[in-house]
């Protein structure tokens, strides 16, 4: 008996020292603490180039260390979530634009699918790279070498996502300013922000600014709801050329459009609108861009003074029969004022907001300016990102002057 | 009898250790990283709201107040042909930073709307007002601001009636003072606004040109 014992009494002793040897190495009893988990060939996290001498991070209780080692592990996953810092797809903005045209009627992020579809098929760089950071084990064994060098080049781009700073996606495509549509005027070629603070007149529903004498629906025949419509990059249309004598100072030519035309929503949303009465017609609040009193409510239109900046801005074609104000009405920018409709007295027009702007303009007076730049500035305010400045792909037909029927146009 | 106790107490000792092993893997080539991605995953769902989104810089107009010529407003205050106080008090009531250019009409003060007549109401850069009339209203503003030019001086000098036809009627805009004003006439008809304008060029001048002086500092 006594023989049995002392040797129960010798295993158990061997068992308990056993299980000492193991706790030892990762006896991290207050927390498992995450030491370097570096997998081989990690392309984000600093290469473990220097020998680590306390792995399991045993002497050293420092809590800081699992911090500063984490944005090394992010940085896979950054790559990835950031396939915008290329966003720039500014490079291939030109051949993008024209295949993929639809996202951007789309909302807002419809330009999103844009930059990683034509990158996707094409480039293999920054594909592999971007989609999975795990990609680099399968690219670690073949070199060993490239292990240490292709982290710490990939690290570099970290810095940036550690600072308070985030380049903003691309949420809309834009002509430049002045650029119209060829052959239907002169434009101003003015990137000035009239209004730098101003809200976009619409709240929330997506928009395309653009010609409504020029495109579908309008002088030249077509649908108002067609979906070209609402698939198109903004386009400037301030002084756009009209039949009638509306002149301002800062057009090269006389007979012109004095503000912006917005097309509002969706093509759906223009059929929806259509089958609404007139009285109960609007789908898309129309608000204030900035705080400032109602000066006057005429036949098809709202006229608001800003008090921040003195400019006065004028909303033509909303349903006047469902105004959100009056007369003298004291408003903080974001008020509703109303809803996008086709009012324009008697005859109605296609489902837009007209907008102005006028601002004191030494040498001029109160004139009307051009409110394209401060729609796009302000629009990317609203959207939280930017819009694409993309190249006119029909200059070629500048030379040939749209002609239509003075009898047929409308505003 | 020792020897039930000693087993239970060795086994006691190597369940002890089995449990022990299980938070640390025995593999020392795999750390717990399973915590680690949970914190990376909490980080980066922060970062976007606490990160400055940037915005492209854009040119922006400069915008200054106005020099106003007030000895200038004086001299055509006093030298004006019109029996109207009730206008002139109204319209000089407080210190409105532009030179006040009213209808030769009773004012009242524009507080609400529906009213008849002209409504008068100052603001921080200037004043507005608001005629009504049958076929048109009349919708005077005047301002400090101005956006200025390069190599501005920050003054606008005295520039003539300028007269536009507009969407929604017509409108007339000048500089007097150092003050920049704008006329807009509202048509009503909006047969009227969209095949020229309910008002003339010559009539909408006119208009303008008998505006007077009502109110100074």
């Amino acid at each position: 008996m006594m023989k049995k014992s002392l040797g129960l009494i010798a295993i158990s002793a061997l068992a308990l020292a056993a299980c000492d040897a193991v706790r030892v190495p990762g006896d991290g009893r207050e927390a498992p603490d995450p030491a370097p988990p570096i997998p081989d060939g990690a392309p984000g996290p600093p290469p473990p180039v220097i020998p680590v001498t306390d792995p399991w991070n045993e002497g050293d209780d420092t809590p800081t260390d699992p911090v500063d080692e984490t944005p090394a592990d992010e940085i896979p996953v950054d790559d990835p979530a950031e396939p915008e810092d290329p966003i720039d797809p500014t490079e291939p903005a030109e051949g993008e634009v024209d295949p993929d045209p639809a996202p951007t009627d789309g909302e807002p992020d419809s330009v999103d699918p844009v930059d990683p579809d034509p990158a996707d098929p094409e480039p293999t760089e920054p594909d592999p790279i971007d989609p999975e950071p795990a990609d680099p084990d399968p690219v670690d064994p073949d070199p060993v070498e490239p292990e240490p060098t292709e982290p710490e080049e990939e690290p570099e781009p970290d810095p940036e996502p550690e600072a308070p700073v985030t380049p903003a996606p691309v949420k809309f495509e834009y002509y430049a300013p002045g650029n119209l549509i060829p052959g239907t005027g002169f434009g101003r070629g003015d990137d000035t922000v009239y209004a730098p603070n101003m809200l976009f007149p619409i709240k929330s529903a997506p928009t395309f600014p653009q010609s409504m004498v020029y495109r579908a629906g309008g002088a030249v025949g077509g649908d108002q709801c067609d979906a070209t419509n609402y698939n198109t990059p903004w386009r400037d249309n301030f002084c756009e050329k009209r039949s009638s004598n509306r002149n301002t100072p800062l057009c090269p030519t006389n007979k012109v459009h004095q503000g912006q035309d917005i097309r509002v929503g969706t093509a759906s949303d223009c059929n929806a609108l259509r089958g609404q009465s007139p009285r109960d017609r609007g789908l898309h609040e129309v608000i204030a861009v900035e705080d400032g009193i109602i000066q006057h409510i005429g036949t098809y239109s709202v006229k608001l003074k800003g008090t921040e900046t003195g400019n006065i801005y004028s909303y033509l074609h909303l349903n006047m029969r469902r105004l959100r104000v009056s007369a003298l009405d004291t408003v903080e920018a974001g008020d509703t004022i109303g809803f996008v409709s086709n009012d324009f007295g008697g005859t109605p027009t296609t489902f837009h907001l007209h907008f102005e702007m006028k601002a004191p303009i030494e040498g001029e007076g109160i004139v009307h300016v051009p409110p394209y730049m401060s729609l796009v500035a302000a629009y990317e305010r609203r959207e939280e990102g930017v819009g694409l400045l993309v190249e006119d792909d029909t200059v070629e037909v500048a030379s040939a002057p749209i002609i239509v029927d003075p009898s047929k146009l409308i505003e | 009898m020792r020897t039930p106790f000693l087993l239970a107490l060795s086994g006691l000792a190597l369940a002890a250790c089995d449990q022990i092993i299980s938070i640390t893997p025995a593999d020392s080539d795999t750390p717990p990283a399973a915590e680690t991605t949970e914190t990376v995953e909490a980080e980066v769902s922060e970062a976007p709201e606490t990160a400055e989104l940037v915005l492209p810089e854009r040119n922006v107009a400069e915008t200054k107040t106005a020099t106003i010529d007030w000895n200038a407003a004086r001299r055509d205050f006093a030298a004006r042909d019109t029996d109207d106080g009730v206008m002139a008090q109204v319209a000089s009531g407080s210190s409105i930073a532009v030179p006040v250019l009213l209808p030769d009409t009773p004012v009242g003060v524009a507080s609400t709307g529906g009213d008849d007549g002209l409504l008068f109401r100052p603001l921080a850069d200037g004043y507005f007002a608001v005629l009504k009339g049958d076929v048109y209203d009349m919708v005077i503003n005047g301002t400090d601001k101005l956006v200025a030019r390069p190599d501005s001086n920050g003054s606008a000098p005295d520039s003539a009636l300028d007269f536009e036809e507009t969407m929604t009627g017509a409108q007339v805009s000048f500089s007097r003072y150092g003050a920049s004003y704008l006329v807009e006439f509202m048509c009503h008809d909006p047969s009227t606004a969209m095949k020229g304008s309910c008002i003339s060029e010559e009539d909408a001048l006119a208009e303008v040109e008998t505006l007077l002086i009502s109110g100074t500092q």
